[in-house]
């Protein structure tokens, strides 16, 4: 269940776990990032030809 | 029309439809100054405007019927004063008059001697000054840059973007947003800019089957010649593509809006290929009939237009309107989102034309080259890290409607500059170190205010570690 929460409240929370979030920003990216933008830079590739082909005339 | 034996320079602003025609841009503008309270308009006659003189040298200049290579230019204020004050102004040189029309100008538009298909005057180069940056609880942004102007040797200045109306002689709806995007980026990155014709005819060195001129139009390939041309880099967004990332949640998350938002923020234009949905009249029964008999689909129809993403209208950091150049409509003109997601829009087009839909079909961004890493690699670790967030506020018991994430691309200076107000960690360390030229910003805000932000080197091919984490203090 939600609870509405002011930023005071947010700051105290986040406190407790700051060196986890700042942990958790600092890594290292995994390579699956890299993995799925070349898949999705490939399904990009094969669309455009399609996609990319109709004249914008209006 | 303007008359040539006509020497009156001043008209109260109500005039102003004889000059600008009747066009349904003329229209448009119109009713944008009527918003901004414009009162007086000054008529600019013979003047001298280099895209028309350039066009008109190009293609213009060997038509039989067309040998007026000047244009008019109308200047709009947002006060009264009559012609014997103005002209008293030009005799004199009173400086608190000089400065009167400075502090009340709304900018100007340009009208070409030449009309269109259907004898509507055609609108040349033309800067609006843009609506307030807040309205209450809302805030808008606009992509737009200083020009200076000179009104009879009065100095007067207008902070906007160009926007012209279509002339299908030298280029269709995408060589203006092709020209809408160059001006904005020649201004910030110091390139040359190029008139429509300059814009088709660099364009079409990738060919069709069709004639070059009159323009029918551009393909994105041609589009990205283009900007080839003008060594600007170019990065495409397919919607259909996007929505299939793991993370991707079409309710929370709209690539669109976060794109606007990531590349508005360094001052960078969208081009926004989309599909107008035609209305189909038919009956469900006559079209469900239709289908059993041809024993296939009846097709869905569209037609392809390009425009330019030139602002947004944002409430709590949610963008709620966009602002368009759109050739057809106006400059900066409104655009709703379709069930407050940006993948369909609601604008003149469906409202005024009769179109069924607006889909959103291809979005291109061209860039400076020294951006090397791509909104799709950045948007993966971006969703990444707001499912983080998600799942750290639900155990928390954190509302999720006070976290909110921004991605943001940013130069050294806007960045520094914002960091230079705000209290976090280490920020003397921080400030002192140098920071790569562009940045890539993922914001994690709660309450409306940054408590982190997760900084990677845009300039980088490969962003394997974070080059900077902000942690924000109270």
């Amino acid at each position: 269940m939600a609870t509405a929460c002011n930023e005071e409240q947010i700051r105290v929370i986040i406190s407790s776990t700051k060196d986890e979030i700042v942990q958790r920003l600092n890594d290292t990216i995994s390579p699956d990032v890299f993995r799925e933008a070349e898949i999705i830079q490939n399904k990009h590739d094969i669309l455009a030809r399609d996609e990319l082909a109709r004249p914008f005339t209006i | 029309m303007v008359d040539p034996a006509e020497t009156q320079l001043v008209y109260p602003f109500s005039d102003t439809p004889r000059f600008l025609g009747d066009s349904r841009i003329s229209e448009y503008i119109c009713l944008y100054l009527a918003a901004e309270e414009a009162k007086t308009i000054v008529v600019e006659r013979d003047y001298i405007d280099k895209d028309y003189m350039i066009d008109f040298s190009k293609f213009y200049s060997r038509s039989f019927n067309i040998n007026n290579k000047r244009t008019t230019r109308i200047h709009f204020f947002d006060h009264t004063f009559s012609e014997d004050e103005f002209k008293n102004t030009l005799l004199t040189g009173a400086q608190d008059k000089v400065e009167q029309l400075y502090n009340h100008y709304l900018g100007f538009s340009v009208v070409k001697p030449i009309k269109d298909q259907n004898q509507k005057d055609l609108i040349g180069r033309t800067l609006l000054k843009t609506y307030k940056p807040e309205k209450g609880d809302f805030r808008r942004k606009y992509l737009k840059s200083n020009h200076e102007v000179s009104l009879f040797g009065i100095k007067l200045n207008v902070d906007s973007l160009p926007y012209q109306t279509q002339d299908s002689a030298v280029g269709g709806c995408a060589t203006i947003a092709c020209w809408t995007v160059l001006q904005h980026l020649a201004h910030k990155f110091e390139l040359e800019k190029a008139s429509l014709f300059e814009v088709t005819e660099k364009s079409v060195h990738i060919p069709t089957i069709g004639r070059n001129f009159p323009s029918h139009g551009l393909k994105m390939d041609q589009i990205k010649a283009f900007f080839d041309f003008t060594e600007l880099e170019t990065e495409f967004i397919l919607p259909s593509i996007m929505a299939d990332i793991e993370n991707y949640d079409p309710a929370k998350d709209c690539f669109i809006e976060d794109a606007v938002k990531a590349y508005l923020e360094l001052g960078a234009p969208i081009l926004v290929g989309i599909a107008l949905q035609i209305k189909d009249d038919k009956k469900p029964v006559v079209r469900h009939l239709a289908e059993i008999l041809h024993f296939k689909k009846v097709e869905i129809k569209y037609d392809y237009h390009a425009v330019v993403v030139t602002g947004y209208k944002s409430l709590n950091k949610k963008i709620v309107e966009l602002y368009l150049h759109d050739d057809g409509i106006g400059p900066f003109c409104k655009t709703y989102p379709v069930n407050n997601r940006f993948y369909q829009w609601i604008n003149e087009w469906v409202t005024r034309e009769g179109y069924e839909a607006i889909h959103v079909h291809t979005l291109l961004i061209p860039l400076y080259p020294k951006i090397r890493l791509p909104f799709k690699e950045i948007y993966i670790e971006f969703l990444k890290q707001k499912r983080y967030f998600e799942a750290y506020n639900r155990h928390k018991g954190i509302d999720p409607k006070l976290y909110c994430a921004e991605l943001l691309l940013m130069d050294v200076r806007q960045y520094k500059q914002f960091l230079l107000i705000k209290s976090f960690q280490n920020k003397t360390e921080i400030l002192l170190k140098p920071f790569p030229r562009f940045l890539w910003v993922m914001r994690h805000n709660y309450c409306e205010k940054p408590f982190f932000d997760c900084v990677l080197d845009a300039t980088d091919v490969y962003a394997n570690k974070a080059f900077q984490v902000i942690d924000y203090l109270s």
